[in-house]
């Protein structure tokens, strides 16, 4: 273990005196820096330091990432090229040592530009917020001091809804189960579709939930709701309630708010029942048909954790993002020229960037009714390609952060964390093995 | 029934190939061809050749950084590329592969730190080193800013930092001045009196000739001549007699004993020149003993204590005195260093100039560099008696 500390000790110092860690972090500040003023919003208090947040931090993150892949490439393998890894492996220390203490090295450096990342975003902010009055001042401070934790609503999957029509239609009609064709089964998934997400004309909706703990006495809780109106600059009235088994007394709240806006409800702590179980109704008040989106139609949000712990948990979730691409880089330095390593470290890394996208096309291609041969080998390829750079998938975090959400830690050990930790374990063993059964001479007469 | 070394080589390699092919697996260059090589434990091994005659592949083979297509190779009684080893190898390569952001303390720091010494143990080996190579006012400089021969000096003081067993110098004079070239021929022969077993590639082939015990000659990968450098290059046939100048009809006399043997035209006669690389380390060390600045390499100040003694770092642990001793630059030279001589003579002779002492002759002062070779085991009964004569004839000429 000493050994391996001091290849990364070797490694950071070398990387601080050729200018590689500070050009780290002039670039990474210097881009937040300027995004962070240059970038404009709708100019409403909270939604605008949100915005140059979330922008600010998004892209400069991205360069960061970028930055750490190509200094992973070159720091390995300009050691190769220029022989200094000769010297280093006529040393009493193994080849899989060296290649964790450059690791260890690139991480301490990205872990570095992290810090300063926060710390410039932090600082512009303040800045940006001397020109908030004394009460808006007080508003931004109750929205970012304490990360709010964001509860969704218990919904049940598409397919299932589905499955579960098409059994119900079967039962009841005379309709064979052969005879359900991709016709009928379109038709119901669209059915199904609209059904999730539309509340119809004087109609009304139900969620259920479950919340991550029952909230404190005198803690906030609040409602904030977002739907779709075919006339935008109409208000829309009606109630909220709040009911749950074995709760005598439902909470009711009217409102009146307009389409594709956000609002918010404050529910008192001790509405909420002892098991964080409810479920919420909408009925509306002469309401035309409206929608409320699946991804921000209805949230509940209750008090968690302090602004320093929020950035301690997405510094975490970070820095295990940013330790796998340098693990990346370097094995793509210790297996590629400078060149051909950095470019397709980075093409892997934009294509997880996609992923998003891809993974939302394999998933249009898998509801169908019917797959011939080549919808199944693009699904396949998707697929491989989604697998491949999963693992490079920076953490779903910036957004969170940036609007004062507390990081669903946990989710993102569950969702995200198995995959990268695979996909950094495996990237490892890879470069590992590929410098270990290196031949450091091709041709050396 | 061979001995334990000669079973045990430090270095043991049968039927030893590397062919390197493209990316293909075609076959590009085949670098060696069947090489056998046995470096015996003590001994101080040269491995001469051409360009291109596979001396580096050898190297690279030994080190683990290139793996034999075909063959045996073991380093040390295990498999070159046995992490283990390293502990107990020294390598300097052909080039400076050092880190040139890094000043010449760290580059020693680092590596000592690798090569799991104590941060004491390092701290005074990186200040004996550095000395011994003339860099000790260099120190905190960093090594991209060195001088090709610096860098040399430099790569030859990490070599040498964990006092190691097997030293492989691949060109070790390359680009050093003839200072230096001197001081690395007396670290080897220092370090080969200590038991060390020393490989060396060169091409300045009097080096070689000057510190190898045996060498192999590789051409065209395959190997030419390999053996002792006393059987390989010794001519039997002819008797070299060296001595102070004497009369003419001294040397007539010796003539005429000479020519009851052999035939008049087979003797020459004339006097020896000082070599240019004689003359060139008496100037530096000239200089040297006056205290000229300089912002490049000093003369080194002989090999360092810990290279030349097995008990030194005992000795300097446990010894209050022993340790006081080293802290005193002046007693790090080693007394029976040929270039440590040199400078004492130098000294000497500017502490003439400026005082009254007795100037030392220059031939005393480069004695080790006329001195003659090893004695020939094979001079017959009869060419003694020769010599027998012309020496007494010498002498009592000199008497008269």
């Amino acid at each position: 273990m000493r050994k391996i500390l001091v290849i990364a000790r070797l490694t950071f110092l070398l990387a601080l005196r050729n200018g590689m860690v500070w050009g780290t972090l002039g670039l990474t500040a210097g881009t937040a820096v300027f995004i962070f003023f240059a970038s404009t919003g709708d100019n409403v208090l909270l939604n605008e330091l949100k915005l140059r947040i979330h922008y600010s931090y998004a892209l400069s993150y991205s360069l960061l990432t970028l930055i750490v892949i190509s200094i992973s490439c070159f720091t390995v393998r300009s050691q190769i090229d220029a022989r200094q890894i000769h010297l280093l492996t006529a040393l009493p220390i193994s080849r899989r040592d060296i290649w964790i203490g450059k690791w260890l090295g690139l991480t301490l450096i990205a872990a570095l530009a992290e810090c300063v990342l926060i710390v410039v975003i932090f600082l512009s902010s303040s800045v940006y917020c001397r020109s908030y009055s004394a009460e808006e001042a007080k508003i931004a401070k109750d929205n970012f001091l304490f990360a709010r934790y964001e509860n969704k609503p218990v919904t049940v999957a598409i397919e299932e809804k589905i499955s579960e029509r098409i059994e119900t239609l079967v039962r009841e009609t005379d309709l064979a189960r052969n005879e359900v064709n991709e016709k009928i089964w379109n038709s119901i998934e669209q059915q199904v579709r609209r059904e999730h997400q539309l509340v119809p004309t004087n109609g009304g909706k139900s969620w259920h939930f479950k919340i991550k703990r029952a909230p404190r006495e005198g803690e906030k809780v609040d409602l904030e709701f977002r739907f779709y109106a075919e006339n935008r600059r109409t208000p829309i009235q009606g109630t909220w309630t709040l009911s749950a088994p074995g709760k005598v007394e439902a909470f009711t709240a009217d409102f009146s708010a307009l389409p594709y806006e956000f609002n918010t409800i404050r529910i008192p702590a001790e509405q909420i029942p002892a098991s964080g179980e409810f479920d919420l109704r909408f009925n509306g008040k002469d309401n035309p048909e409206v929608i409320f989106g699946i991804k921000t139609g209805v949230r509940i949000y209750q008090t968690d954790v302090t602004l320093l712990v929020n950035i301690i948990k997405a510094f975490c979730a970070q820095l295990i993002h940013l330790s796998v691409t340098a693990a990346v880089g370097l094995t793509a330095g210790v297996a590629f020229t400078f060149s051909v390593a950095s470019f397709f470290s980075i093409v892997l890394y934009l294509l997880s960037l996609s992923s998003g996208f891809f993974a939302g096309v394999a998933n249009e291609l898998t509801h169908r009714f019917s797959f011939d041969l080549m919808d199944r080998i693009g699904i396949g390829i998707i697929n491989f390609g989604i697998w491949l750079t999963k693992g490079l998938d920076p953490p779903d975090i910036i957004a969170s952060l940036s609007s004062g959400i507390s990081i669903p830690i946990h989710q993102l050990l569950l969702q995200w964390g198995p995959g990268i930790f695979i996909y950094g374990v495996v990237v490892a063993l890879l470069g590992i093995c590929l410098l270990t059964r290196k031949e450091l001479d091709k041709i050396l007469i | 029934m061979g001995t334990d070394t000669e079973k045990n080589p430090v270095i043991g390699g049968i039927g030893l190939e590397k062919t390197f092919k493209d990316f293909w697996g075609r076959k590009k260059v085949a670098a060696l061809k069947n090489v056998d090589i046995t470096v015996k434990d003590g001994s101080v091994f040269g491995l001469l050749g051409p360009n291109g005659a596979g001396k580096s592949t050898l190297i690279k083979l030994i080190l683990g950084h290139l793996y034999p297509t075909r063959g045996r190779l073991s380093v040390l009684g295990k498999s070159p590329r046995d992490v283990s080893i390293k502990q107990r190898i020294g390598y300097l390569p052909e080039r400076s592969y050092l880190y040139a952001n890094l000043t010449a303390a760290e580059t020693l720091s680092y590596f000592g730190a690798i090569l799991d010494l104590s941060k004491d143990q390092i701290a005074s080996r990186s200040a004996q080193l550095l000395e011994m190579v003339g860099l000790e006012t260099v120190r905190n400089r960093r090594i991209g800013e060195f001088s090709h021969g610096m860098t040399r000096r430099m790569g030859l003081a990490q070599a040498l930092l964990n006092d190691p067993e097997l030293l492989i110098l691949d060109e070790p004079t390359a680009g050093l001045d003839p200072v230096g070239c001197r001081e690395v021929k007396d670290l080897i022969v220092t370090l080969g009196k200590r038991g060390k077993t020393i490989l060396l590639t060169s091409h300045l082939l009097a080096d070689v000739e000057d510190v190898c015990d045996e060498i192999l000659l590789l051409y065209g990968g395959t190997v030419q001549s390999c053996g002792s450098v006393t059987d390989l290059l010794q001519d039997h046939e002819k008797t070299c007699l060296e001595f102070p100048k004497v009369s003419e009809q001294a040397l007539a006399s010796a003539m005429n004993i000479l020519t009851e043997e052999i035939p008049r035209d087979s003797v020459s006669v004339s006097s020896p020149s000082e070599s240019l690389e004689a003359h060139f380390l008496k100037v530096v060390a000239k200089s040297n003993a006056e205290n000229r600045e300089t912002a490049g390499a000093r003369m080194g100040k002989g090999v360092a204590e810990y290279l030349q003694d097995n008990d030194y770092e005992t000795r300097y642990h446990t010894d209050p005195a022993a340790a006081a001793e080293t802290a005193a630059v002046t007693n790090r030279i080693d007394p029976n260093s040929k270039l440590s001589e040199l400078t004492r003579d130098a000294k000497a002779k500017h502490e003439n100039l400026t005082g009254d002492q007795t100037e030392t002759p220059d031939h005393e002062a480069l004695q080790y560099l006329v001195e003659p070779g090893p004695e020939p085991s094979a001079i017959t009964t009869h060419e003694e008696g020769i010599r027998k004569n012309v020496l007494d004839k010498l002498a009592d000429d000199g008497e008269n």
